[in-house]
């Protein structure tokens, strides 16, 4: 770590007294110890809430059927070995938590970094205002999330009365549904739907229809074969573009077809995508982490010379170009500092989760962290899965998994990282 | 119009968005700028139109019944009526909303700000104590494992707080069997874990480590004692960075959630005390009331931001907390 500081060596002596060493050492030992006082109430309690805390996660992640404290040490009968994590690796529940939490972090840290480049990219441009810009973009970060979790719950809620009555079309809850209803478009449940947004929108209701499959199946293959000849044929980049648009397309049109089957085997559920409740959640996340986005991009940009752009544009770059090699790489640092941050905080998101579906997750939003919470708390103590024992060993599983993608950011990414 | 040549037509392309086109092009950006704007600050002023609607309105009960329009856009945003005293009946509780004779002090409401405020002065005057403390011994300080524990302390700010609450929760039962009032349900139970932040004394030894040496050698030339300097001279010097770690600690606090759930259900704060206007699946969940509690519980921390905006952003460009 570069930040650490260096242990203090000692000056290079050769000629210094006997007596002039020992009166140094003396004087260090005096100010070490007054150096320790200062750094004693800190240390104590950093040392207790986190670093002893983390220790005893392990610990308690070897018993089992403890959810009472009685005394720091579990009773021996409860002692379990490695009995938990056996549990946990062939635990359904836990995958299917595990997978949700990988999506979600991909998809709210990615459209997170995406939207708020575009939003710093043209926020940069404006010779006005910025700072008024700023202060607006960041206002929903300073507010709490619960509350703003709680504004969006409403906004896509789906009811228009209270919870025990269904969907009513000719009354729309939520400001989303509304807005659907007023274009035309079906109004969705949000929140507590677990269908896939592909389900959602090309499953054609649950059933196949095997006439239209079939044409869609030839042009899929239509499809591909143009991909191939364009790159044969054509010349090298516009072979590739095209071959790619042509793929893309097959790919859409194929997976149309793989969603309508997808009830007739149990394991395609995935190709359903990202449930339409984690599409919802997902939007917050970003909504939300918009503004800090912002602020730190914009940062980077007004540190890139306004020098660097001429020379640019009298170079012949044009704006797409531009952007893509010269303004990211000179922007990586911030961009690879905000993957990380973010990152890690899309793995701990808990309290979003927790405050946008007051009825608990339903399957397809539950992430570690509510499991976590729904383990600890809520499953009751008489199963053999209870308790702080197994709760133990989600967290430290989440701690491991939190660790080694920060460590495949560092390695994979870093050395791309233009720290000029 | 005369024809260009293709060397003077790249010059005026150059020159273009400099001079000719200026005006329309700021023009189009900051259109688009408010509408992006509008749309993210769109939830706020659905907020706080809902707070205001009347019951009827906002939690739309009569589903049978009369109204089977959508209504206009309008009609979602502004209310049809304004009920000012939606914020009395948010701030006299959920489950006492309509009792007129509740005092404004003995409201569940200020119960929630008052527990909220005490912890988080605590903590921010504890947190501020023992960070500056260490960050100063470790920016200015000789002594024997400075290296190490410094590494041990950076390694700390890796651990995400979720992995620790349940340990924590349990350090703090056993506390609480021995001396009561640091146990869980006690105000010190919501604050202790957290008055020891890596973060924050990292962020402050790089302030005290850019102050200048020959201050600390002229104020020890005068006597002066290390606390003295630290008091009389380092901290008003990085008071940005000393007031930056302050207004962070007191916001975090403000937005705790988890923590205090389970930590001290008994001592509610405001974020707990929002929870309790969103009614279960069996619930009816009054709208209105929730978005007036919810307009309450942020309407502080938007005060303080419009404030201190300048010190938030900086803080947070500065330092990337996050």
């Amino acid at each position: 770590m570069a930040l650490v500081s260096k242990p203090i060596t000692k000056p290079p002596e050769s000629v210094q007294s006997q007596m002039d060493t020992s009166f140094k050492r003396r004087k260090k030992l005096r100010s070490s110890l007054k150096a320790y006082l200062f750094i004693a109430p800190a240390m104590v309690f950093l040392f207790i809430f986190n670093f002893f805390s983390i220790i005893y996660a392990f610990f308690l992640s070897l018993y089992e059927r403890i959810s009472v404290v009685k005394g720091i040490i579990p009773p021996a009968e409860n002692f379990a070995g490695l009995s938990n994590y056996a549990h946990l690796l062939t635990d359904p529940d836990w995958w299917n938590a595990f997978f949700n939490t990988i999506g979600y972090v991909f998809g709210s840290v990615f459209f997170g970094l995406v939207v708020s480049l575009g939003i710093a990219l043209l926020l940069d441009k404006a010779k006005s205002g910025k700072e008024f810009y700023r202060v607006a973009f960041f206002l929903p970060y300073v507010t709490s999330l619960v509350a703003v979790a709680t504004v969006w719950y409403i906004i896509f809620s789906p009811y228009a009365s209270n919870a025990l009555v269904k969907p009513n079309p000719d009354r729309p809850g939520g400001l989303v549904n509304w807005i659907f209803a007023a274009v035309g478009i079906p109004m969705q449940r949000w929140l507590i739907d677990d269908r896939g947004l592909f389900t959602i929108i090309f499953a054609n209701g649950g059933r196949v229809d095997w006439l239209s499959g079939l044409i869609r199946l030839v042009l899929v293959g239509v499809l591909i074969a143009g991909a191939v000849i364009a790159y044969r044929r054509l010349n090298h980049a516009t072979g590739v573009w095209v071959s790619a648009v042509l793929g893309a397309i097959a790919l859409g049109v194929g997976w149309t077809v793989l969603v309508e089957v997808a009830h007739l085997f149990p394991w395609t559920g995935w190709t359903g995508g990202p449930s339409i409740a984690m599409v919802a959640i997902t939007i917050v996340a970003v909504w939300y982490s918009l503004g800090f986005n912002i602020i730190l991009l914009l940062a980077g940009l007004t540190n890139i010379s306004r020098e660097l752009y001429d020379a640019a544009r009298i170079d012949g770059a044009r704006g797409w170009s531009m952007l893509i090699s010269m303004t990211i790489p000179l922007l990586s640092p911030t961009l690879f500092f905000l993957l990380i941050v973010n990152t890690i905080s899309a793995f701990q998101a808990f309290t979003l989760f927790f405050a946008i579906l007051p009825s608990g997750p339903t399957r397809s939003v539950q992430v570690l962290s509510t499991f976590y919470y729904e383990v600890t708390f809520k499953r009751g103590s008489g199963t053999d899965t209870s308790g702080f024992g197994y709760s133990s060993t989600i967290v430290v599983f989440m701690l491991l998994l939190i660790v080694g993608v920060n460590q495949l950011q560092q390695r994979v990414l870093a050395k791309r990282v233009n720290y000029d | 119009m005369i024809k260009a040549g293709p060397l003077e037509n790249s010059a005026a392309a150059t020159a273009r968005p400099a001079r000719a086109f200026k005006l329309p092009d700021q023009l189009f950006l900051h259109i688009l700028l408010i509408a992006i704007l509008f749309v993210m600050l769109l939830p706020f002023v659905w907020m706080v139109g809902t707070a205001l609607k009347p019951d009827a309105d906002a939690t739309p009960t009569s589903l049978s019944g009369s109204e089977k329009n959508i209504g206009t856009l309008v009609s979602l945003f502004w209310p049809r009526e304004f009920h000012f005293e939606n914020f009395v009946k948010a701030w006299n509780g959920k489950y006492s909303p309509n009792v007129p004779d509740v005092s404004f002090f003995d409201a569940p409401f200020s119960r929630y700000f008052f527990n909220t405020i005490v912890v988080g002065v605590a903590e921010t005057v504890g947190v501020l104590f023992t960070s500056i403390l260490a960050a100063y011994a470790f920016a200015r300080m000789e002594f024997w494992g400075k290296g190490l524990l410094f590494t041990f302390i950076l390694a700390t700010l890796a651990i995400p707080h979720e992995a620790t609450y349940i340990p924590n929760l349990v350090i703090i039962s056993q506390l609480g069997s021995v001396v009561s009032w640091l146990g869980t349900n006690s105000y010190a139970a919501l604050f202790l874990p957290w008055l020891g932040s890596a973060f924050y004394i990292f962020l402050l030894r790089q302030f005290f480590m850019a102050l200048p040496q020959e201050l600390y050698e002229a104020a020890q030339l005068d006597g002066i004692t290390e606390l003295g300097y630290l008091g009389k001279i380092a901290i008003p010097l990085s008071m940005p960075a000393v007031m930056t770690v302050a207004l962070f600690a007191f916001l975090g606090n403000w937005n705790a959630f988890l923590w205090p759930l389970i930590a001290a259900p008994n001592i509610p704060v405001v974020q707990t005390g929002l929870r309790t206007f969103v009614g279960n699946a069996d619930v009816q969940t009054e709208w209105n009331l929730l978005m007036a509690a919810a307009t309450i519980v942020i309407l502080p921390i938007v005060i303080l931001y419009f404030l201190v905006q300048r010190r938030f952003i900086e803080g947070v460009s500065r330092t990337g907390i996050k």
